[in-house]
């Protein structure tokens, strides 16, 4: 069941790179935004979700911090990991076995020939309602996100590379000379 | 990142491109918004639906969730933040400055997002080309840095707005704006 196929994600992906292709719906607004870029992630904490179109943004965690950059605006939000991690989709990628300590988690099945999961955040402060997450050969190839407000996100991965060779300082981000840095 | 071709445009075109932007009574914009006041702020993603009657306008994460949604119609102004608190206030000036901590313009900002002054009294200074570049009115000053043509009107693509100690940028990535009348 897509359970199984979670835990051993989590056991044999110790660290994964991806591309990415994001589409954001929601119930009022025209067709969703489009976006694009790489991910990559290592257990547990570390993560780098690089948009590269329509613009650029970042979101990097480090294992401590989540730091979000947009290229443009030229400003930095940065905040605790250890509060985020119940509330960042990105962070649930990189979440290892605690996983079940921050949601709950259940089989909903079999859609367009992938396994998948639903993860409900525990606890009632979460800034999601919930993750499904689309297990297939290659492992995870989907996510769909459910925020609060009728927003949905379809993320789908490609070109997926398991246990990458690590490269040094990837998960750490140093503001930008000049960008506005805001939070703790 | 994506840079915008600067709009060539010959000045009778211009004309009738600002006009155009000036019949605008509701549009719906997809872009990011950026605040700044002392070390305090954020930045998010923005979607912002507005006609004549009300407004939504709705922040998100890079991925897309929702992380504040302030919706205003003749009732009043409602603030739902992510873990679904609700707060209500007769306009979004004192509705933010309570909860979020910074005043949000919402009553000018519908016009001046638009590149065209609010109701009431305001200094206007234009480009060569005859848009505007700079625009002070309720204690703020609004620089327009960008243009984009959409649907023919002439619409800002980045401004910055400054009050005091706080400022705000906004990039509009894309803009669905009916003039009236049409």
């Amino acid at each position: 069941s897509s359970l199984d196929k979670l835990k051993n994600f989590i056991q044999q992906t110790h660290s994964a790179k991806a591309h990415f292709t994001q589409s954001v719906f929601s119930k009022s607004a025209r067709p969703g935004q489009e976006s694009s870029g790489t991910m990559q992630f290592m257990r547990p904490g570390k993560f780098r979700w690089t948009y590269e179109k329509p613009y650029e943004q970042l979101i990097v965690g480090d294992g401590v911090k989540l730091w979000v950059y947009d290229a443009e605006l030229n400003q930095v939000t940065v905040r605790k990991l250890d509060q985020a991690i119940g509330s960042s989709p990105a962070a649930l990628l990189a979440g290892n076995n605690e996983i079940e300590k921050f949601f709950t988690l259940k089989d909903v099945g079999l859609k367009e020939g992938l396994e998948w999961l639903e993860a409900t955040p525990k606890g009632n402060e979460s800034t999601f309602e919930s993750v499904r997450m689309g297990f297939g050969p290659a492992g995870l190839q989907v996510m769909e996100l459910h925020d609060n407000f009728g927003q949905i996100t379809l993320i789908r991965f490609s070109a997926i590379e398991r246990n990458p060779k690590a490269v040094a300082d990837l998960f750490k981000f140093v503001p930008p000379k000049g960008a506005d840095v805001i939070g703790e | 990142c994506a840079t915008v071709p600067e709009v060539a445009l010959s000045p009778p075109a211009i004309q009738s491109s600002i006009e155009a932007s000036a019949r605008i009574n509701a549009f719906q914009l997809n872009g990011r918004v950026g605040v700044k006041y002392d070390e305090k702020g954020f930045f998010g993603n923005v979607r912002w639906q507005h006609d004549v009657q009300n407004d939504e306008i709705l922040i998100l994460s890079p991925l897309g969730q929702g992380v504040a949604q302030i919706s205003q119609n003749s009732a009043g102004v409602t603030l739902i933040t992510a873990d679904q608190q609700t707060y209500h206030a007769q306009d979004a000036e004192t509705l933010t400055e309570e909860v979020l901590g910074w005043r949000l313009p919402l009553k000018g900002l519908r016009d001046w997002v638009l590149g065209r002054k609010a109701a009431g009294e305001a200094t206007i200074t234009l480009d060569q080309s005859g848009r505007v570049s700079r625009l002070v009115q309720d204690g703020w000053q609004i620089d327009y840095l960008n243009y984009q043509l959409s649907d023919g009107a002439l619409l800002p693509q980045k401004l910055t707005m400054q009050r005091g100690n706080l400022e705000m940028k906004l990039i509009v990535d894309h803009w669905d704006a009916n003039q009236s009348g049409f």
